[in-house]
């Protein structure tokens, strides 16, 4: 019996990586969203270096110091300072990009340690199943019963307000979403005559699940993680507008918007800039996944015959 | 046999709220800060902070204070505002109406806008309506919902007075007014689901159209309007159905943000300033309302959908 | 000579892909005459179906007809635009697709689906189409079609939706019906059910039929004339009486020689494998695997030209001449090794499936009865033969398989390896002793993994210290693929060389038993043959003992030593291959083999077409399995189950053969037999053994 479709596509292709990349070099715009998530991300470590390291002296006006007359407040773009000063004069570009240090931390962080740990556990329920898998998916059930932001808001008020409160919190509000997710793709490729014939041969167990199962489950889970690095951004930023994220005197994106929201007619620059920098972060992330999931869709991949 | 299935999702639901309250209970009893204290202030003598923590039964064991409050809320009691002269049941009854407007206000706009960009979108594949679709839709998914706030204020209301910026006005009281004062919030958080509904709308109807069963109704000689409405649309609307519906937890959280921006009296900003007071009871009962609602409208979701989908019959 | 009714010229379809264009078929070119049914015959890869969608403008997004004429009752069809497309389509031409799951709209009742297609064609009243409906659907011999009508598809077995298929396509009368595999999904005595419906209405309303199939036995049994296929080409046309009787093409002749029998010959195989679409050759697409080709075969691709009564794409066939389709070589008797003791045997083995999906389904009542996969089997393989074991969907044989290599747990019974319980085995030893080759070639190897890598850990698994190089590259050799193999992944490799690196992975740890779960069912005919030997080969060559799964009766006639019957979980019948086909004893066995359609046009089939489906597998039938479709069936067969029971020709599971069988309650049997056979008494009230004597 065998399987016809009607249109064709040829049998011989790259493999693996190499395939994935060429699929996603194709469209444009991931292209693009990768480049805006590396200078995202360049500019956030740029701004650790100087602020752990270099003592602020790179990037000056970051914080206020009373003692420094060079402070003037609400000033408009010019060319000392390209994206204004804020309320206290402190330089709106400086702490723009500071505040990119704060929100890719928290986006990378939280989300590779979720997939990690979410991955696992969805893998295996979905490969055990019985028992372990019906009590894995209804924890799972339960923490993804609270909208993501209100869970996020609860555990950040429990734990605390500090940035690695704020991982610690978005991480756990992610775990169930990746669990999910593997767990049902994990449950497919279980389906799998190769996972039956690993069984056959009488593969150790955490060989099957590390070797067989788990890397036909990856593709799902990295467009998964790149969209949920896109929301971390801006669930960070949410939080911090709130005044319930990172606390001042460090900078967030978020925190800026807030304390710009009272001069939005005044002096706009204020809330605009930083604004901007989670929007653009955000497409960038967004675009990122979408060229995965285009890129590594079986449908574009598969081997169609006539 | 759609009663039985019906019967099971029902009975899976009952460990699922009772799992939610448990969280919820536990989250907030690890809050630090001792809010006896910051209630009574730093004159409080020990003696006061001992007779009042009696008084609220915090002195006995988590699982019991934890039994306490479910055999609570089972009655309808959520406790005590710390921080503000009423029950907790009694704020959240006067807030809920107001985030419930809103939700319902921005999942309308979503909607009306979402569905038919979407089925533009997926049936005119490649041309310029799709890609504007697809960049509108993108756009709106990484805009932060604050900033759009804010920016829509700037325009709107500030600068061209149509709409005023917040305060709820309730339905029952002036319609006019109401919507006119719930469309800058309701355009905030509705953008961004709307966003997320045209995508999937399109990826749905994308979905549907290389099917076998449209090229079989080519074949029958049926007119492409007759095939797209009947044959395609309903199927590809089901998935759509239930992706609304776990996105519903978004609104709610979006509510938290956008209520804060433009003064909206609901459960978001409730939520909000009692975790500014400490008033924990008041965090606790908001959350587990919110969290409740959530998983009902999961289950309503689930339901209709097998309502609609005639495979869906055994579980 | 009347004009074609349809009339395909020079027909060429591209498809735009990532890879550039792609031609999917070329300059071809067939007629089809009023009233006759034309069969296009063609492996994968040949571009049948695509000719279909091309005559119907059904490509999908990416094809385009690139030139070529269809022309329809002197319409051509390719200039017509979609507007005019809907007048044609359904009323004058109509396509039978081959997946009836796919093919009809899930949300929509089937009825909806028929009323539709003729509420668009023709002037009548939503009743009056309804009425019509009912009637099509009476037609097709589905029963109870009131209430049919308002159910959805997924409620239908497999059977029904193609029914409903062919009702959809015959009711606005077309004059031409196209049926793209409409047999291939389904069961062979369900097949059997359908081609014979064909038949009848295109007899009744008088229609012109293409029947596209790749089993040449179906296009010899139905079909007037035929067109053979060939990578995108049509190679040969003419009557299907001459074709296949006195091909000429050389791929014509091999593709009958290579097709496993039942008649006792030995197949001829072909060599090599159909090219990729986009890595046709110069010349001859057929050269390079054609015993015959010569320099002036690759310079063009041949055109059809006629010759006598038909027509040939071959520069070479004045020379070549016909060609014998039924190869010399007398069936070789599997040189028969010595048969050992039985090594394996099951004892009354059961095996339910609950279809639960969570716990609470478990235990609410009012859920779905378990289905009982296997019911009460008993079956032996002794050392060193090939035990076939064959039925159709729902026979339990895949089930009973798996249970044998403990890949699921039965229910009861009792299964022993070597003179042992199996609970008494260890996993270890029982993994490296009995060994499983799958079924579906895409999905039996780990995309992710290279061949080597594959190989590789079952080298390791055998044997921790061996040099996995070697290893690899001598189990490679073995089952005929070039070592090189082992760094290319899955997708690169066709069908078969997929199956056979399935093979050795089985091989790698060296095992005594192979279960082998239809193995070639997903291969194309010619390159099947090619497994089957290689299969037949390792057995003699390693003293293997097989168990070979299959619903296909020639593929088993032509690699079991004995052959066990399911059906619905039962073994109906056990014995010798030749005695078991030559005479079958019990009346499903009948049945399925005269469902085999040979390739030979004038060979005399007198088919049993059975009545009805198969039945649901979670509420099977009282008494004998096989009761509601038996043409025999007597009234005991409604009461009681029939035992497996030997006697001199094999054992049956069957009353009508209990009187030569000898089992232990065989007196009670007789006796209740004897009154049966009497009588058409009332006796489907009693439910227990005793007689009424």
């Amino acid at each position: 019996m065998s399987n016809e479709s009607t249109s064709g596509q040829q049998a011989t292709r790259p493999t693996g990586l190499r395939r994935t990349w060429r699929g996603f070099r194709s469209h444009g715009l991931a292209v693009a969203g990768l480049v805006v998530v590396s200078v995202v991300t360049v500019v956030g470590l740029l701004a650790y270096i100087d602020d752990t390291f270099l003592g602020n002296a790179l990037i000056t006006s970051v914080y206020y110091s009373p003692f420094e007359p060079r402070f003037i407040p609400l000033q408009g773009p010019s060319m000392a300072h390209p994206f204004g000063t804020d309320t206290l004069g402190r330089d709106v570009l400086a702490r723009t990009i500071y505040g990119a240090k704060v929100s890719i931390q928290v986006a990378l962080t939280a989300v590779l340690v979720a997939a990690t740990i979410g991955s696992l556990l969805g893998v295996l329920a979905g490969y055990a199943g019985g028992y372990v898998e019906t009590i894995l998916m209804r924890a799972v059930d339960v923490m993804l019963g609270f909208p993501a932001l209100v869970l996020a808001i609860g555990l950040v008020a429990a734990l605390g307000f500090t940035l690695m409160n704020v991982i610690i919190a978005l991480g756990i509000v992610y775990i169930p979403q990746f669990a999910r997710i593997a767990r049902s793709t994990a449950l497919s490729v279980s389906n799998e005559e190769y996972v039956d014939a690993a069984k056959t041969m009488g593969y150790s167990t955490p060989h099957i699940v590390f070797r067989e199962v788990l890397p036909n489950c990856l593709s799902p889970l990295l467009v998964q993680a790149s969209l949920l690095m896109a929301f971390a951004i801006i669930a960070e930023a949410s939080l911090s507008f709130l005044g319930l994220g990172v606390q001042p005197p460090t900078p967030t994106w978020g925190q800026m918007v807030s304390d710009g929201s009272g001069y939005l007619t005044s002096a706009p620059w204020i809330s605009l800039f930083p604004g901007a920098a989670i929007f653009v972060t955000v497409l960038g992330f967004n675009l990122i996944g979408d060229g995965l999931r285009d890129a590594l869709d079986p449908r574009e991949n598969a081997e169609r015959r006539f | 046999m759609k009663s039985r299935y019906i019967a099971i999702r029902l009975l899976q639901t009952v460990p699922v709220l009772f799992g939610v309250s448990v969280v919820v209970f536990i989250i907030i009893h690890s809050a630090p800060g001792d809010p006896i204290v910051n209630m009574l202030g730093i004159e409080a003598t020990d003696e006061n902070i001992a007779e009042l923590r009696a008084a609220y039964g915090l002195n006995d064991p988590l699982y019991v204070q934890y039994f306490n409050w479910l055999a609570g809320i089972l009655q309808g009691n959520l406790g005590q505002s710390l921080t503000r002269n009423r029950s907790v049941t009694a704020l959240i009854v006067s807030r809920l109406p107001a985030t419930l407007f809103l939700a319902a206000a921005s999942m309308f706009i979503a909607i009306a806008i979402a569905i038919p960009a979407g089925i533009v979108s997926g049936v005119r594949k490649g041309t310029a309506s799709d890609y504007g679709v697809t960049i509108g839709a993108l756009t709106g998914v990484s805009i932060p919902n604050f900033w759009l706030g804010l920016v829509l204020i700037l325009v709107f209301a500030r600068t061209f007075g149509i709409f005023p910026s917040g305060n709820y006005v309730p339905l029952t009281e002036n319609p006019v007014a109401a919507l006119r004062h719930v469309a800058l919030p309701a355009v905030t958080i509705g953008t961004a689901f709307a966003a997320l509904l045209a995508r999937q709308t399109r990826s749905s109807m994308l979905d549907n159209l290389n099917q076998e069963y449209i090229k079989m109704a080519k074949s029958k000689g049926l007119h492409s309007r007759k095939i797209f409405v009947r044959h395609a649309l309903k199927q590809a609307l089901l998935p759509v159905i239930t992706v609304a519906g776990l996105q519903f937890g978004y609104l709610l959280s979006a509510t938290v943000v956008v209520e804060q921006v433009f003064a909206w009296p609901g459960m978001g900003r409730l939520i909000w300033s009692s975790v500014q007071q400490q008033d924990y009871p008041t965090v606790q009962g908001a959350v587990l309302v919110v969290a409740t609602l959530f998983v009902l409208v999961n289950l309503l979701v689930d339901l209709t959908y097998s309502y609609l989908d005639p495979r869906v019959s055994v579980s | 000579m009347p004009d074609p009714l349809l009339s395909v010229q020079d027909l060429t379809t591209e498809f735009a892909t990532a890879q550039g264009s792609i031609r999917a078929i070329e300059n071809v070119d067939f007629e089809l005459r009023s009233g006759e049914t034309l069969g296009i015959v063609g492996e994968s890869g040949s571009g049948k179906s695509v000719t279909a969608r091309s005559i119907m403008r059904l490509l999908d997004d990416n094809g385009r007809i690139a030139s070529g004429n269809v022309k329809l009752d002197g319409h051509e069809l390719t200039k017509l635009s979609e507007r005019e497309l809907t007048d044609v389509r359904g009323s004058e031409i109509a396509m039978i697709f081959q997946d009836p799951m796919s093919a009809l709209t899930p949300v929509l009742t089937v009825g909806r689906q028929i009323t539709e297609t003729i509420l668009e064609h023709q002037n009548v009243t939503k009743a009056r189409a309804r009425k019509e409906a009912i009637e099509l659907l009476d037609r097709v011999r589905i029963p109870d079609p009131e209430s049919v009508i308002d159910t959805y598809p997924h409620q239908l077995s497999g059977g029904q939706r193609q029914r409903v298929l062919i009702a959809i396509a015959v009711s606005c009368d077309p004059s031409v019906l196209i049926a793209d595999e409409p047999t291939t999904a389904l069961d062979v005595t369900i097949e059997a059910q359908i081609l014979d419906l064909l038949k009848d209405l295109v007899r009744e309303r008088e229609m012109s039929l293409i029947q596209i199939t790749h089993d040449l036995g179906v296009v010899a049994e139905t079909c007037d004339r035929v067109a053979v296929m060939y990578a995108g080409r049509v190679v040969e046309q003419g009557p299907v009486s001459e074709v296949f009787v006195e091909p000429r093409h050389p791929y014509t002749g091999g593709l009958l020689r290579s097709t496993p029998r039942i008649a006792d010959v030995e197949p001829d195989l072909l060599a090599g494998n159909v090219p990729d679409p986009g890595e046709r050759p110069n010349g001859c697409n057929f050269a390079p695997r054609c015993p015959h080709s010569t320099e002036d075969c690759r310079v063009d691709d041949p055109l059809l030209d006629p010759v006598d009564n038909r027509e040939i794409a071959c520069v070479r066939t004045e020379t070549i001449g016909s060609i014998d389709p039924i190869p010399d070589e007398a069936r070789r008797e599997s040189a028969r090794s010595e048969t050992g003791k039985t090594i394996v045997e099951g004892e009354a083995i059961q095996k339910e499936f609950t279809s639960a999906d969570s716990l609470l389904d478990r235990f609410l009542p009012g859920g779905d009865p378990p289905v009982k996969a296997v019911d009460g089997v008993d079956i032996s393989l002794a050392q060193g033969e090939t035990l076939g074991l064959v039925g159709e969907s729902g026979s339990g044989k895949t089930t009973l398989g798996r249970l044998l290599l403990k890949l699921t747990d039965r229910t009861d019974g009792k299964i022993s390896f070597d003179d042992r319980p199996l609970t008494d085995v260890s996993n270890t030893e029982l993994r490296q002793r009995i060994q499983f080759i799958f079924q579906d070639p895409n999905s039996s190897l780990n995309p992710r993994q290279t061949i080597g890598t594959i190989l590789g850990y079952a080298v390791k698994k055998h044997d921790p210290a061996a040099d996995v190089e070697v290893r690899t590259a001598e189990l490679l050799t073995e089952v005929g693929l070039d070592p090189e193999t082992k760094h290319e992944y899955p997708h690169q490799l066709s069908g078969g060389q997929k199956q056979r690196v399935g093979v050795a992975r089985a091989l790698a740890v060296d095992p005594d038993v192979v279960v082998a779960d239809e193995p070639t069912s997903a291969l194309d005919v010619s390159i099947q043959g090619q497994l089957l030997d290689l299969l037949d080969e390792i057995r003699r060559d390693r003293g293997l003992s097989m168990i070979f799964i299959s619903h296909d009766l020639s593929v088993i006639r032509h690699i079991a030593d004995r052959v066990a019957v399911m059906y619905l979980g039962r073994i109906v019948e056990v014995g010798e291959t030749q005695d078991l086909f030559e005479s079958p004893q019990h009346p499903y066995t009948e049945a399925l083999l005269s469902a085999v359609s040979s390739p030979d046009p004038h060979a005399d089939t007198e088919r049993i077409v059975l009545d009805g489906e198969i039945p649901d597998p979670k509420r099977p039938p009282t008494g004998c399995n096989f009761v509601t479709r038996c043409p025999e069936a007597m009234p005991e067969c409604k009461r009681r189950d029939p035992e497996l029971a030997a006697n001199d020709d094999g054992e049956v599971a069957c009353f009508l053969h209990h009187d030569a069988a000898r089992s232990e309650t065989d007196r009670t049997d007789n006796l209740n037999e004897d009154s049966a056979s009497g009588s058409e008494a009332t006796d489907t009230t009693r439910a227990d053994r005793s007689g009424d004597l």
